[in-house]
This record gives C-alpha cells, sequence and structure tokens, in this order.
C-alpha cells in the first residue's frame, strides 16, 4: 500500500538524516574549557563588530546584553545559560540599541547558548539558538540556527542541528556550528546579494 | 572614599584602543593578580586591533622613564608599579616630560599604588585625568532579567514551570533550545537529560 | 564621515596630555583675556633683562603661555627667545647652581632661533652673532656645561688642586659662588655678540614648578638667576606655588615681576567663561558637542584648562562607548562624575574634613603641607580675585555631598 510504502521511504529518509547529522557533528572546532572563556571569545567578537561598525550599537551595549548566567539553584554549578539580547519572540519592529544587539542594515541578532563543564574536557554545548530578523521583512522575516537538546530515541529525525528559514515549522539542517562562527556569520554575513540575475 | 568608575576587560581595551593620542594615559586598577589581567587586556586589544601592544613591567621610575623614551609610539601596557618607592614617584612626576609618548600608554596597577599616585604624583596624575578605572567581572543576568526571559518563554509555549519541569522528568520535554534554556534560568540543568539524571539519582 | 571616524577626529583635537606645542601648530589655541604672555612680552621690549616668575596651578595653562611669549618675542626684530624645559636637559632631582646658565648658554650657543626659511638678509644677523663669539671661549663653556672625561693625572696638574690661603683683605665674592665665575663671563660675552648685532636674549624656562625641593630650588634662583642678570639675559621661569607663601617669597622677590596663571574663574567671571566655552569650540563644533553640554563642561573644569580638556575627552569617550551620534548631557555627566571620583582617589579623612569645611563655609587657610598638597593636586582651586579664594574642585562638590549624606 502507498501509506506503507511511504513509511518505509520515510524510515529510510530518517536513517539517512541522522548519518548526516553525525557527519555534521564531526569537525567542529572544540570549545574553551570553561563557559567564562567563550563568554570572553562572544565578547570580543561583538566588539569587534561594533569597531567594525557592522553593529551600531556602543560597546557598553556589550556588557548589558551579553550575559553568563550559572544554573546554580540546583546546585548543578557546571551548566550555564549564555544569553546574547533579549528573549526576543515578538521580533520587535523598533529595536533599540540598549536592549537589542542590532546590525548596520536594521536586522536584530540575539542567542542563547546552554553549556556545560566537564573536567578534563571540552564545553558540552547542550543547545543554542542564533537568530536574525529584519523588522523591514526584507529579504525575509528571519533565519535561525538551532541545535537542539540531544535525544536517544526514535523522535530523533536526525534535525539537532537545524535551521529555520523564516518559518517555525519548515526546519532544514544546518550544520554544528561553533559559537564564534554562528555569530560572526549573523554579523556579517546574512545579507542579500547583489541585485543582478542569477547566471 | 566613593568608588572609582568601573569597567569590564572588554570595554577597556575598546576605550585604550580608541584613546587617540598623542600621549593618552589610562589607569586600570585591579583587585587581584595585576600581571594576568596585563596579559588578557593585552589579547583583548591584539583581537579588537591590527596592532600587539608592549607588555613591559617595570622596576622603578628611571626603568619607566627609559621604557618611554625608547619606545614612544603604540599602545603600552605598563606593570609593577606596586614597587615604586616615595623616591620613583617623585622622580616620575618631576621628570613627567620624559614619559611623554605619541602612543597611549597604560598602567595596571593595585588600589594603593593608585592612591600613591594621587597623591605623590600630581603632574602625571594630571595627565591621567579622569581616565581611572576599577575591573569590574562580567555580570549574570540579574532577578529582574531571569523573569523577563522566563515570561517570555512561558507566553510563548503557554506553559508555567511546574509543567514544564514535570514533563522533563518524564522524558518528553520537546527538544527545542529554548527548553533546556528554561530549564537552566530555573536552576534545573540545561538538558531535560540531565533532570532525568538528576531524578534517577535522587531516587535509588 | 562615519560616526568612528568623528569621535577619532574629536578624540585628537581634545587630547588633553598631547604636547601644548601642538595645540600651537594644530591652531587649536586661543589667546585668553589679559593672557600672561602678553604681559611678559610688554614688559620684556621695555626692558630686555627682566626677571619674570610664573606660578600657577598644575594644567592652568602655563607652558601654553611661555610657548606663546616665546613665539611673540621672537616675531620682533630686536629678540631672540629661547623656551627650555628643563626637565628635559636636566634630571630635575639633581638639581644643582649652574644648570640654568648652563642651559641658557647652550641654547644661545646651539643657535636657536633662527628663522627658518627666511630670507637670506634675516639670517645675517644670527651669523655675524655666532662669528663673533670666540672660539676657545665657546668650546670651554660647551665642555663646563656637559660635562667630559678627565685623567686624573691631568686633573692633578690643573690649578684647582691647589689650596687657598686667605689675605688679609677678602673681596665679596659673586651671588653665583657655586658656579664658575669665568662661565659666567663667557656667557655674557656670548650674550655682548647678540647685543652687537641689535638683539636682546630672553630665556624661558619650564617644568621647575614640579620642584619639591625647596633647597635645590632656592640656591638655583639666588645663583643661576643673579648670574643671568649679569649676564644681561631675559628670564622668565615657572616656578612652585610654595614660592608665593612663608619662606617661598624669598624666591618671588629675586624676580622683578610676578604673574599669577590660575584656574579662570567660571563662576564669576562672564569674559572667563566665554574664553573657555571658545577654547571648546576651537575644538569641536555644537553639532556634536552643543552649547548647553559645553557650557557644562566649562563649570565641571572649575576653570582649569587641562581638565577641561580632559573632561571634554572623557564625555567624548562616554558618548561614543554608549553608540550615540553627539555627546549629551548624560554623558558630561558621567564624565564629571568620573573625574571627580579620581580626584577623591587617596584622600583620608582629615583632608575630606577639611575638603566639607570648606565646601560648606568657603573657609580655608593654607598653613600646612597637607593643605598645600590640596591645592598642589587640584582638589582646591585658587581665584585670586576673589574675596574668598579658594573653592572646592566643582567635580568633587556632589561626592562631598554624598559623604555628608
Amino acid at each position: 500500500m502507498a501509506s506503507d510504502r511511504r513509511e518505509g521511504s520515510d524510515k529510510a529518509l530518517t536513517k539517512a538524516m541522522r548519518e548526516l547529522q553525525l557527519r555534521l557533528e564531526q569537525n567542529v572546532p572544540a570549545l574553551p574549557a570553561t563557559a567564562v572563556e567563550l563568554h570572553e571569545q562572544l565578547g570580543r567578537v561583538l566588539r569587534k563588530a561594533i569597531r567594525d561598525e557592522v553593529l551600531v550599537n556602543g560597546v557598553y551595549d556589550v556588557g548589558q546584553l551579553l550575559r553568563l548566567t550559572p544554573a546554580s539553584r540546583s546546585g548543578d554549578l557546571n551548566v550555564f545559560a549564555l544569553t546574547g539580547g533579549p528573549k526576543d519572540f515578538g521580533r520587535t519592529g523598533s529595536p533599540q540599541r540598549v536592549s537589542h544587539f542590532i546590525r548596520d542594515d536594521g536586522a536584530v541578532i540575539h542567542f542563547a547558548l546552554i553549556l556545560r563543564e566537564r573536567r578534563d574536557a571540552p564545553l558540552d554545548l547542550v543547545a543554542y539558538g542564533f537568530e536574525i530578523y529584519f523588522p523591514s521583512q526584507h529579504p525575509i522575516a528571519f533565519i535561525r540556527f538551532d541545535l537542539n537538546d540531544r535525544r536517544h530515541s526514535n523522535d530523533d529525525l536526525g534535525l539537532r542541528a537545524h535551521l529555520h528559514p523564516g518559518n517555525e515549522d519548515l526546519q532544514l539542517p544546518s550544520p554544528h556550528m561553533s559559537p564564534i562562527d554562528a555569530l560572526n556569520f549573523l554579523l556579517y554575513r546574512c545579507r542579500p546579494r547583489r541585485d543582478t540575475p542569477r547566471s | 572614599m566613593p568608588a572609582f568608575s568601573r569597567s569590564e576587560l572588554g570595554a577597556f581595551a575598546f576605550r585604550v584602543l580608541e584613546s587617540e593620542g598623542p600621549n593618552a594615559w589610562l589607569v586600570l586598577v585591579v583587585d587581584g593578580a595585576v600581571d594576568d589581567v596585563a596579559r588578557k587586556l593585552s589579547t583583548e586589544i591584539s583581537t579588537l586591533g591590527e596592532e600587539i601592544p608592549t607588555t613591559r613591567m617595570v622596576t622603578s621610575g628611571s626603568n619607566l622613564e627609559e621604557f618611554t623614551q625608547a619606545r614612544s609610539d603604540g599602545i603600552a601596557i605598563i606593570t609593577g608599579i606596586h614597587a615604586f618607592t616615595d623616591s620613583d614617584w617623585h622622580r616620575v612626576d618631576l621628570n613627567r616630560t620624559r614619559l611623554q609618548r605619541t602612543g597611549t600608554t597604560v598602567l595596571v596597577l593595585d588600589p594603593t599604588s593608585i592612591e600613591h599616585l594621587e597623591n605623590k604624583a600630581p603632574n602625571l596624575a594630571s595627565w591621567i585625568g579622569g581616565n581611572i578605572w576599577h575591573l569590574e567581572q562580567a555580570r549574570p543576568l540579574d532577578g529582574a532579567l531571569v523573569e523577563q526571559r522566563l515570561g517570555a518563554l512561558r507566553r510563548w509555549s503557554k506553559l508555567e514551570d511546574p509543567e514544564i519541569i514535570r514533563r522533563a522528568e518524564a522524558g518528553n520535554l520537546p527538544p527545542d533550545p529554548e527548553y533546556a534554556e528554561w530549564l537552566t534560568l530555573l536552576g534545573r540543568g540545561g538538558s531535560a537529560w540531565q533532570v532525568i539524571g538528576e531524578k534517577a539519582r535522587i531516587r535509588p | 564621515m562615519t560616526r568612528r571616524e568623528r569621535f577619532k577626529q574629536y578624540m585628537t583635537r581634545v587630547a588633553a596630555a598631547a604636547d601644548p606645542a601642538l595645540a600651537l601648530e594644530q591652531k587649536l589655541y586661543v589667546h585668553p583675556p589679559n593672557a600672561i604672555s602678553d604681559l611678559i612680552v610688554r614688559h620684556l621690549e621695555i626692558d630686555p633683562a627682566s626677571r619674570h616668575l610664573v606660578v600657577g596651578g598644575i594644567g592652568s595653562g602655563k607652558t601654553t603661555q611661555l610657548l606663546v611669549a616665546t613665539r611673540e618675542l621672537n616675531a620682533l626684530p630686536d629678540m631672540r627667545a629661547v623656551y627650555i624645559d628643563v626637565s628635559q636637559k636636566q634630571d630635575l632631582v639633581k638639581l644643582k647652581p649652574g644648570c640654568l646658565v648652563a642651559l641658557a648658554g647652550l641654547a644661545l650657543l646651539e643657535g636657536r632661533g633662527l628663522p627658518e626659511g627666511g630670507e637670506l638678509s634675516a639670517l645675517l644677523p644670527h651669523i655675524e652673532a655666532r662669528l663673533r663669539v670666540d672660539h676657545n671661549e665657546r668650546n670651554s663653556f660647551i665642555k663646563w656645561a656637559n660635562g667630559y672625561w678627565i685623567d686624573p693625572v691631568e686633573e692633578y696638574e690643573l690649578d684647582d688642586h691647589l689650596r687657598e690661603v686667605e689675605g688679609a683683605v677678602t673681596p665679596p665674592r659673586p651671588e653665583w659662588h657655586e658656579i664658575s665665575s669665568m662661565q659666567v663671563e663667557h656667557l655674557a660675552h656670548f650674550v655682548e655678540s647678540e647685543h652687537s648685532v641689535g638683539r636682546h636674549f630672553v630665556v624661558l624656562f619650564d617644568s621647575l614648578d614640579r620642584t619639591t625641593n625647596r633647597a635645590a630650588f632656592t640656591q638655583l634662583i639666588d645663583q643661576d638667576i643673579a648670574a643671568l642678570r649679569r649676564c644681561n639675559i631675559g628670564v622668565v621661569l615657572i616656578g612652585p606655588i610654595r614660592s608665593l607663601e612663608g619662606f617661598g617669597r624669598l624666591e618671588a622677590d629675586r624676580f622683578d615681576k610676578l604673574h599669577l596663571q590660575g584656574p579662570v574663574d567660571v563662576e564669576q567671571d562672564p569674559a572667563g567663561r566665554e574664553f573657555l566655552f571658545r577654547v571648546l569650540r576651537a575644538r569641536v563644533e555644537a553639532s556634536m558637542l552643543p552649547d548647553p553640554e559645553a557650557l557644562a563642561l566649562v563649570a565641571a573644569s572649575g576653570g582649569v584648562l587641562r581638565d577641561l580638556i580632559s573632561l571634554a575627552k572623557a564625555a567624548g569617550d562616554e558618548a561614543y562607548l554608549s553608540g550615540s551620534e553627539t555627546i549629551q548631557m548624560n554623558y558630561v555627566q558621567a564624565a564629571a562624575d568620573g573625574f571627580g571620583r579620581s580626584l577623591m582617589i587617596g584622600l583620608h579623612k582629615p583632608e575630606i574634613e577639611t575638603l566639607k569645611h570648606l565646601r560648606s563655609s568657603g573657609g580655608f587657610v593654607w598653613t600646612t603641607e597637607d593643605d598645600l598638597a590640596l591645592l598642589a593636586t587640584r582638589r582646591v582651586l585658587e581665584y585670586p580675585r576673589r574675596t574668598s579664594p579658594f573653592s572646592v574642585h566643582p567635580t568633587i562638590v556632589s561626592l562631598l555631598d554624598q559623604k555628608a549624606g
């Protein structure tokens, strides 16, 4: 039956996607050993972007908007939230420098990472979300690179690292980005190409 | 005495780079290891700009003079000021003109040394003006900001905190990174799998 | 121009610790009302061998006025003036009599003040003056001034090792008894060679205001100034503010004229306020630093020129680091706050009490070294024309009030 054939194709695709995900996980640059070091590295990326006038923020905004917060209540001192900018589900149409990282073209960048420190090993990247959105809706409403929390179950469709191309319900496979690369990409790239026809 | 103006290291490095001379002087006051901070400051500046600062530990006033005469341009990060005696301070103040450089000079020193500088080297202090900063550590999200983020997560998901925890413990929390952040901000560890793991440890 | 470029340009023009000569070169200088450079030049025109003492607080603009006076004097056809930063040539820790005589002579012999790119006819008097200097005297003076290596045997053969036996008649010794009389005479001859071509020689000495060694400074004044007077050399010298009080007055009395370069009274002198406002406007336009903000900087400076520039730079820093396009009032306030905090560093309880007392009652009597230190470090400013001349630096007033609270 068609439904059986479809199920079979779906299973084969899931297998392929999981294998793709494994390949995409490889060759990701190792993270530093501590969350503080990663926090410092991301701070440098943001300050350099300000100096390059890619971000219109002042450098004080980096200290305000980039925060490293431990998950201390449970006593698990090894887990941290590293956040850049507000939790911005609304994607405000009129962002302010004091509360948002704003690019020179008006696009807004915000991100959150969950990190776990491990003994004698680099940081474990538990999850992340790096998003850029365009208040003008041009060329697209938003793009977000997500890294999901790990799953070891049949629910795993091989899309732990994925990209949302302006739609929350659409997910495309994505490489595992190092946080530095993800942030640099959103800052300096992710811009419309020149307005010329494709060859 | 009122507290000094405070600055995180990255912002201070930015300030140093953007301090157009000639002969700009800045001071960074550090409570802990001066040399360690000087090294980190050098890294910050190198990453941000095109030049690598010169870092120098001086042992006396005349040593500082020798350095400034030999290396007039570029950014210089100076440590070792804690070793200055009264006569060193006297000397650097008297011969202040010999400290003149075309580049930017940063003194990284401890709180006692900055008091000595202000009291014993008023001519040098006049060059520095208000460019004295106390190093502060980066701040985590405060309670209000954590609550802002949690509020946004609740509105987005239409769920409340106890439900999130329950689902995490049951192993059926969605894998989206937003939930990992939610658990972390609640102080329950970052991953749903950790929460399950905690529960497993609690229940033998 | 991008925001960064605009601020970079601004920062270059408000470099508070830059060499004052640079501000003159970059045409950022604004001539103050009643400038002491005008007074000095007018006096020297009439009496080219007169002696002038300049006293004023740190950052009040003394060096700039000396440089301006040097420029104005050199514009006169019968004057040759040389500016000397003594600390560049002499370790001020090791001041001793003869230092100023040596520096004056070396400057004269080096031929500084030669006009650049001028007509040959303008250069001729300089060349002629040089030719009239005796070669041996010149070499002897330079050797004495710079020091030299000598074989101990040679030294033994000099007359200096002979012991003098006093006669029944002892003539009075010159005031410069620790300076070689022979070299002073040489210098007098050098100056005569300038006079013979119609020029007077004036030296303007800077940086001696930083001297805290009273004995050394007094000796210098007693002997060197007297020797330079003997040589008919005009002298302008920046001295320490202690020259004004107590035994220090003896030093001031060695000079023909005392000039006070104090802070501008921005509170009570509208012309002074206007002057400092123009100092800022010479460096930055209103589109970047609006008038109210500029006036707020003037007020916060207490009238101390370097502090004004320093505050302007700090306000610019704050604006730039905050991502702003212009320098607004909150950045001026942040700059003033930071400046005041820096002035408060290292103050102990008795000094804070002194400042609070001055703040509340206007009373301040300069009697102790600690009081002098408060003046020297700009926590207390002196406005000589006021009835109550002393005032707490404006940027620490609110901080003192906080402590009172």
